[in-house]
Order: C-alpha cells, then sequence, then structure tokens
C-alpha cells in the first residue's frame, strides 16, 4: 500500500536547551494539508523562546531545516516532500534574554562549539551537539574553520592557501 | 459504503514488527468490540444446528459491484508538480532501511541522497475553510444526528471476527457493534469473504437486506503448520453440501442476528463461487507480485524535501491552533 505523500507524517514538540518543563497543553502546533501535496505547520510562538524544525524520513535521524524563529506571533511554513514517509517536529528552547550569552537566536551558540545557531542550521548541523572539530567535507578544514575562512563546510570549497617560503643562510 | 472491509492483518501492517499469529489476534481485538482468542475456544454446546437446506428466495440476493481479485487499484492523479525558486539547497546521503512491500521478503535498503531546498513562498492559495459543524444543542441537529445514528430496516454494519481452520471450517463471531454478538461455526472458508465489501440478503420475508461487513480473520492449521500451537478445536459436523452453519453463543431468538448470519450464508450461496475465485485470483496475484519483487528488489528513492516561510500562516491552521487554545 502506497499511502498518500505526508499521510504517515506526525509532529510533536521536543524540548531541549535551557530546559523547562512543558506541559501539554502548551503544545500549539498544527498540521493541516495544503493544495498540490504540500502540508503547513503552524504554531503560535511564545516569548523568549527560540524554535527550530526538525525533519526524518525514518523516524530515527532527525535533522534540521536550515531556518530559526523566535518569540511571539504566528509562524507559518509549508512543506512538501517526495517521500511518502516524512516527518516533521518543532525543536524549541527557551532564552533569558538578560543573559550576556544570548546573541540572539541566530548568533547565539547554544551548543558553545564556537558556530552560531544559523551556520549549523544553514549547513545541516546540530545546533544542540558540540561538532566543532568534525569535518564532513573532509577537507582538512574544520567546521570552525569553515566558518571562520566562510567557505562550505560541506564542500571542498577551501580558498587557495599561498605558500611563503623563506630560504636564508649562506 | 465501507471502503476496506477486509483487515487481512498479516498483509497491511508495517515491518518490523513480527507478526505472529497471538500478535494478529491481538490486533483483531483491537479493531473488533471483543476477543479473537475466545473466539478459538471449541463450543460448549451445540444450542442449535441449521443446516441451510431449503432453498431461499435468492432473488437479489447478492454482491453489487467487482470482488476484490487482487487486481491492482488506478494509482491516485498526482498533484501538479509546483515549480519553486530555490533559496538554498542541503544534499546529504543516508542509509535507509524500508520495511519489504510483503511481509517475509527482505528489507529495503540503500543509500539515498536526501536534498532539502529552502524555496521562496509559492503563494499557493489555501484550501477552503472546513465546514462549520453546526452546533448539537439545535434540535434539528439533534434529531437529525439520531436519524444517522439508528441503523435502517435495510442496513446495517456487521462486524465479524472469523477464525478459519484448515480452511474447511470457520468460527465466527459477529454483531451490529452494540455488544451483543452471535457465534458459531461455519463450513465456509470465510477467507473468501475477503474483498467484500457490501452485500445483500433478500431474507425468506422478502425484504431485502444490505449488509456491510468490516471482519478480522486469521487463519489456523490443526496439523501444525501454524506458527502457533493452537489447541485443535472440536470441529462440528455440518452440511457438506452447501454452506451450512451451527450456532454455539448467543441469542438464537433474536431475528436480526439470526437474519445476519444466516444471510451470509445465503449469500454465499449465490456468490461462492464468484468469492472463491476472487480470493482464489487475489491468492495468484500476492504470489506473482511476491515473486517479481524476490527477482526485482525495490530500491529506495532519493527524496527531496523543499519548505518555505509562509508569508502569512494557512487560516486552516490557525482555525485548529484557536481551537486547542491553552486553557
Amino acid at each position: 500500500m502506497k499511502s498518500h505523500p505526508f499521510l504517515l507524517s506526525c509532529m510533536f514538540v521536543a524540548v531541549t536547551g535551557a530546559l523547562t518543563p512543558v506541559s501539554l497543553s502548551e503544545q500549539q502546533v498544527s498540521f493541516t494539508a495544503g493544495l498540490s501535496g504540500t502540508w503547513n505547520i503552524e504554531w503560535m510562538g511564545v516569548l523568549n523562546r527560540v524554535y527550530f524544525i526538525q525533519w526524518s524520513v525514518d523516524l530515527l535521524q532527525w535533522n534540521y531545516l536550515p531556518v530559526i524563529e523566535a518569540d511571539e506571533g504566528d509562524k507559518g511554513f509549508g512543506a512538501v516532500s517526495s517521500s511518502d514517509k516524512f516527518f516533521i517536529r518543532l525543536h524549541y528552547a527557551d532564552i533569558d534574554p538578560e543573559d550576556p550569552a544570548y546573541l540572539g537566536p541566530e548568533n547565539s551558540d547554544f551548543d558553545k562549539d564556537g558556530m552560531s545557531n544559523l551556520f549549523e542550521v544553514m549547513n545541516g548541523f546540530n545546533p544542540f551537539v558540540a561538532d566543532l572539530t568534525a569535518d564532513p567535507d573532509g577537507d582538512g578544514l574544520n567546521n570552525v574553520h569553515e566558518q571562520t575562512a566562510g567557505t562550505n563546510p560541506n564542500a571542498k570549497d577551501n580558498p587557495a592557501v599561498k605558500l611563503s617560503v623563506v630560504v636564508t643562510g649562506d | 459504503m465501507i471502503g476496506t472491509d477486509c483487515y487481512r492483518l498479516g498483509e497491511i501492517l508495517l515491518q518490523p514488527i513480527p507478526l505472529t499469529p497471538m500478535f494478529q489476534r491481538i490486533l483483531c481485538t483491537l479493531l473488533i468490540s471483543h476477543g479473537l482468542l475466545a473466539a478459538q475456544q471449541a463450543p460448549a454446546t451445540s444450542s442449535q444446528v441449521q443446516p441451510v437446506d431449503e432453498p431461499l428466495p435468492l432473488l437479489d440476493t447478492g454482491i453489487p459491484g467487482l470482488i476484490a481479485d487482487g487486481t491492482p487499484a488506478m494509482p491516485a492523479p498526482l498533484p501538479e508538480p509546483l515549480q519553486f525558486k530555490v533559496k538554498r539547497t542541503l544534499t546529504s546521503r543516508r542509509q535507509v532501511t524500508e520495511a519489504p512491500e510483503i511481509i517475509g521478503l527482505p528489507a529495503v535498503k540503500g543509500t539515498i541522497n536526501v536534498t532539502v531546498q529552502l524555496v521562496e513562498d509559492p503563494g499557493l492559495p489555501d484550501p477552503p475553510p472546513p465546514l462549520i459543524t453546526p452546533p448539537m444543542e439545535e434540535s434539528a441537529v439533534a434529531d437529525g444526528m439520531a436519524e444517522l445514528s439508528e441503523p435502517g430496516p435495510d442496513f446495517q454494519l456487521i462486524f465479524v471476527s472469523a477464525t478459519v481452520y484448515d480452511h474447511a471450517r470457520t468460527y465466527v463471531r459477529c454483531g451490529f457493534g452494540t455488544g451483543e454478538e452471535i457465534a458459531g461455526w461455519s463450513n465456509i472458508d470465510f477467507n473468501h469473504f475477503c474483498g467484500v465489501g457490501t452485500y445483500q440478503v433478500k431474507g425468506s420475508d422478502g425484504i431485502l437486506r444490505q449488509y456491510s461487513l468490516m471482519m478480522a480473520i486469521g487463519d489456523e492449521y490443526t496439523d501444525g503448520t501454524s506458527d502457533e500451537l493452537t489447541p485443535a478445536p472440536t470441529l462440528p459436523v455440518l452440511a457438506t453440501s452447501g454452506p451450512a452453519f451451527v450456532i454455539t453463543e448467543g441469542d438464537t431468538t433474536d431475528k436480526e442476528s439470526m437474519d445476519m448470519f444466516q444471510g451470509m450464508h445465503d449469500l454465499y450461496r449465490v456468490e461462492g463461487a464468484r468469492m472463491a475465485a476472487a480470493c482464489q485470483a487475489r491468492e495468484v496475484a500476492y504470489e506473482a507480485r511476491k515473486t517479481y519483487l524476490l527477482a526485482n528488489p525495490p530500491v529506495p528513492k532519493d527524496v527531496t524535501i523543499q519548505f518555505w516561510k509562509r508569508e502569512t500562516p494557512s487560516p486552516a491552521g490557525m482555525n485548529a491552533l484557536t481551537k486547542g487554545a491553552k486553557p
């Protein structure tokens, strides 16, 4: 049986980061069918909360979509997948705006690995797991160095390295 | 009309849950309002033997339309592919393991590319808003609901739990979902009822009744070929020429229940050959598909996910959120 795209999709809320117990009544996420096989994801933002969207095709491996939302307001995303199994869940962290380490939802570094939240999700990394030493493209530059150099950590696009050799002596 | 009528559990569930006969029975119990294990018990007493010998007025008794014979259904039309303006693309490779289409075949394994694309909002129109539920307090609504919930005299939804022994005898437990049930042995292989959703029977009273069938079914083999050790039941002696049954549990004075039980056998007398042929065709199609999948093992397909931030949240989604408002 081949189910309709997204038919098996689900959505639920996970809590990580600055952990605060969340009651079920606060899980305000909707997942509704749109046109042309698309699906809509909506939720009501809460002040001092940073939101990430995760996706999975097998409920085992979860990855982050390259977006970050924060604070109050009605949030809405659309999605469509070529797979008949596709899962989405919302992942959020409560933050303390008075914390000097908090630099905003995108510039903060929740896992303190030297890479900003935005850089991590834009490159498919986990902003809640320190993976600064990882080198997914195997180019010899780890993720932090790639961020500093402004290069793509998933592609071997290192800038040309100028090698200077000074020979001294007689 | 009920769309899917027969739950052959071993074929509809997703792997990797091993489907032992016991597990099938647990699921049967969930699907219907009684336990199938009880249905396997040998009859304590035979309260009524009622072979169907007398020919009944069979005019108009039958199954409207085709019986599912394993022919694949026409796939639903795919929606028009959307055109997106891609803002960012991330591609990763990953190992995936998917459940096989048919239980018992190897899992579908492989490495796929998963491409995630952040795209611009395509600006799709929102689906029409859901219909507003009228308040139940209105008397007209309440009257209408009461009328709808009342089974009509000529249409009934029946729930059947069937355990087929050796494809020769079936212990059948059925009811109308009200808690009252009737059970007994039949000499019909109820596997032949799979694929039958709705049928009609003209009873001896001349009334044409239509039934929609919800059935949970399992097979048992008393020679020990089943996975589970099943105590061999004491099979009753039933007429060998034509459909026959014996009621072992339930109120045999309840006319509706007896009509239902009788009706299934009347139906089989008329449509049995077609039902058996369809069942055989399903088995052939199943084996053919299995052979094909073994010869052509499927590979998992690449996945592309596109998502976008909506300019404005969808009204349907926000409506759902509002309905589940915080206390």
